[in-house]
């Protein structure tokens, strides 16, 4: 019974990916002022999710470099800064955002509905890139210094195909 | 174990071109995506045991198989997900003179499992849900929390490798202004421990407690928003499957939780938030605080900010009275299901200041300054936390209220590739002048003398990043040093550090040697390289950017760990793992 089950769940979840487009599931959630946000908003840009915490360390070494990106490569590239925080510590996000000076749109991911779909792990960081046809276009998680340089590579590729 | 490698192959196939979406229903249209994370670890525990007989040393090794397969597909509106863990013992049964004296037992014997011998498989989530423009309907395993998580509050915790879910039924909607929400379900705790020991208590299935919740939350009132919710928990006595929907109509501990949040964004130069949570008890729910059964309890919590200039400025404040009794049955399992924000400093922490995060009796605050120096590079703050806990039971180390006081500072920097993130502080608990017991003269780290009713805790946190020629070099460092005033648990003075040195090649290859020290007493664990001092090396690699291999060899000691308000006393290891974790 159980490996019918098994057997029959990952069939399902094969046939599917015989079709499959890598398509970003798209999502809504509030940001760090309680205005809603959809994926679709940014439907036809270079869009960077980020998934991080007030707690992860690495989180915040990677954050400055997601802001010069923000500001340095005109309004085609969105970088939507998800906080994974848990309900408790939801005061805690914009202080933190504020106290750095980050101005990318910051969404709060306080059920980690969202990380659950794309890094069910849910580790952190947690970078997704989502290309101008909404498709998944670059996964990767953790952060070292340098890795930054790869994932801008990758977003100036998508930025130039339209 | 190569199935899922052949999964691998399938997701991965080449995606697809498509038009760019030209509205919102074609963004989420009938593309699709699957996703699966697999996570493999293999574990030798090194286990020595002395025998009765001082000239027998039982090696009682064994070595642990854990296996954790997440798959998630999203088509269109609709999505579906599954989790299924296994794992198994090898070389686990010991003899002596021919005579069986060891075999550890992984499942309990009245427990199913499908798989034979000391193996073990669940199929621990699954779920279905369907999001429409205004609706989201999910049927299976989901987590949820209200508002500042008082009264509800059930997330994994992969820090402390906690997770369990409400297995049931789910519907959010939004009519107007209001975002709508209510749940009913089970609490499906998982079997299998992805990080600790599976062996140490046999597998023998939860007690699956029903929950049920309303929760409405509503937006734009001219700076403010707001939020009303309701939940009802009644816990099983039994185990089973359907045990939590039996529980519904039956006379169980039964508590029900009843609050409301107000928000209001940049009224008088600040954000504030202010929420309250009452809870009423039936007879059969324990009662942490006896003298105070019949009363209801409250948690009432309180935050500002501001940001005036470089500045930023964080207030805290909150007031729990009995708001823990709805989590007094769950110990045994190892979490609970509602938890309020701690405002404690979870990094260096103690089983009494354990106590004080999980008090039910306790008021308080916290203020933080933080001065960005330099913007998103330069951030050096001040924090003080000052806190009156009065419960006197459970783990608390004293029978009588004390004081809590917790100054800190610390600092962020990040520069390019380099990047500083550190900390001290000082915790002092002064409980109220009652000497417990004989106040010995003995000598400590705070020198001789007769000790008081305080308990001193040194902390300091430090994390460093830099590049080496072409590598980057991390260092970590933690230190913790507990002075103990006269109390009925802990009576050495100790100094303990965990710290780690990391030589990493971008997130392609890291190698990195722990060290970790403690002259605690009481710990559970010896180390393998002195008796105070363990080591381990850990090597990972990253063939693909979420694909991480590692080997580590080695121990680290065993500990109090909190992450997220909830407390575990994890074990220590000694030993060798391998793991790999791919999505893809």
């Amino acid at each position: 019974m159980f490996r019918t089950m098994v057997a029959a769940t990952l069939g399902l979840l094969w046939s599917v990916s015989a079709f499959a487009a890598d398509k970003a599931a798209d999502f809504t959630l509030r940001d760090i002022n309680g205005k809603e946000v959809h994926l679709h908003d940014y439907a036809g840009k270079v869009v960077v999710l980020s998934f991080w915490a007030t707690w992860c360390g690495p989180c915040k070494e990677e954050m400055p470099h997601l802001q010069k990106m923000f500001t340095g490569k005109g309004g085609d590239l969105v970088v939507l800064s998800i906080s994974t925080d848990d309900a408790r510590s939801a005061s805690k996000v914009k202080p933190f955002i504020m106290s750095q000076g980050f101005t990318f749109p910051v969404l709060l991911d306080r059920e980690a509905s969202v990380i659950g779909t794309y890094n069910p792990s849910k580790t952190l960081p947690f970078t997704v890139v989502v290309d101008r046809q909404g498709n998944l276009a670059h996964v990767a998680s953790g952060y070292n210094p340098g890795d930054e340089k790869g994932l801008e590579t990758k977003i100036d590729a998508l930025l130039a195909a339209h | 174990m190569g199935w899922w490698w052949c999964a691998a192959a399938l997701a991965q196939a080449p995606a697809t071109a498509e038009e760019a979406p030209a509205s919102p229903e074609a963004a989420a249209g009938p593309g699709a995506s699957v996703s699966f994370t697999e996570d493999l670890e293999v574990r030798y525990w090194r286990l020595d045991e002395r025998l009765p007989d001082p000239s027998d040393v039982a090696v009682l090794d064994y070595v642990e198989q854990v296996n954790r397969l997440v798959a998630r597909a999203d088509v269109g509106r609709w999505g579906i997900g599954t989790q299924v863990d296994q794992v198994a013992l090898f070389f686990n049964r010991f003899y002596l003179d021919d005579v069986l004296v060891v075999e550890r037992e992984l499942v309990a014997p009245d427990t199913f499992s499908p798989l034979p011998g000391q193996s073990y498989a669940n199929v621990e989530k699954v779920l279905v849900q369907y999001s429409g423009d205004d609706i989201k309907l999910q049927l299976g395993d989901g987590y949820a929390a209200f508002a500042r998580g008082g009264a509800l509050n059930l997330n994994r915790n992969v820090d402390i490798d906690i997770d369990t879910s409400i297995q049931g039924a789910r519907a959010t909607g939004q009519v107007g202004r209001f975002d709508l929400s209510g749940l009913i379900g089970q609490l499906n705790r998982q079997q299998v421990y992805q990080d600790n020991p599976n062996a140490l208590n046999p597998i023998s299935g939860d007690r699956r407690h029903a929950v049920a919740g309303v929760r409405a939350d509503g937006y734009g009132f001219g700076p403010a928003n707001i939020g009303a919710h309701g939940v009802v928990y009644k816990f099983a006595t039994e185990p089973g499957l359907g045990a939590g929907f039996s529980a519904l109509s039956e006379t169980t501990p039964t508590t029900v939780v009843g609050g409301g949040n107000v928000e209001l964004m940049g009224v008088l130069g600040a954000d504030w938030y202010g929420g309250v949570d009452v809870f009423g008890f039936n007879d059969a729910m324990p009662a942490p605080l006896p003298d105070a059964a019949d009363d209801p309890g409250y948690a009432a919590y309180l935050s500002a900010s501001a940001y005036p200039g470089p500045f930023v400025l964080l207030a805290e404040a909150k007031r729990y009275y009995q708001a823990d009794r709805v989590n007094a049955l769950l110990t045994p399992e190892l979490y609970e299901v509602a938890i309020a924000p701690t405002l404690e400093y979870e990094r260096a922490i103690t089983e009494d200041s354990a106590g004080a995060l999980n008090s039910n009796d306790i008021w308080g605050g916290r203020i933080q300054l933080d001065w960005s120096a330099i913007p998103a590079t330069l951030t050096p703050y001040v924090a003080v936390a000052v806190f009156r806990d009065l419960d006197t039971g459970a783990l608390h180390f004293n029978d009588v209220p004390e004081t809590i006081a917790h100054p800190m500072m610390g600092v962020q920097y990040t520069g390019d590739h380099r990047s500083v993130l550190a900390n001290v502080g000082f915790r002092s608990d002064e409980r109220d002048g009652s000497i417990q017991g004989e106040a010995p003269e003995e000598p400590s780290l705070w020198g001789d003398g007769p000790r008081s009713d305080r308990d001193h805790q040194l902390h300091g946190d430090v994390a460093v990043d830099f590049p080496v020629s072409v590598l980057q070099a991390k260092i970590n460092a933690a230190i913790e040093a507990y002075h103990w005033g006269v109390n009925p648990l802990q009576q050495t003075d100790y100094i303990e550090s965990e710290t780690s040195w990391t030589l990493a090649y971008r997130s392609d290859v890291a190698l990195t040697w722990f060290m970790d020290y403690t002259t605690n007493p009481l710990v559970a664990t010896t180390g393998n390289l002195q008796e105070q001092l363990y080591g381990a090396v850990e090597l990972q690699v990253k063939p693909a950017p979420a694909f991480t291999i590692k080997g580590f060899y080695g121990a680290y000691k065993a500990g109090i760990r909190c992450s997220g308000g909830q407390c575990r006393l994890l074990p220590g290891f000694d030993g060798a793992r391998i793991s790999a974790v791919a999505t893809f």
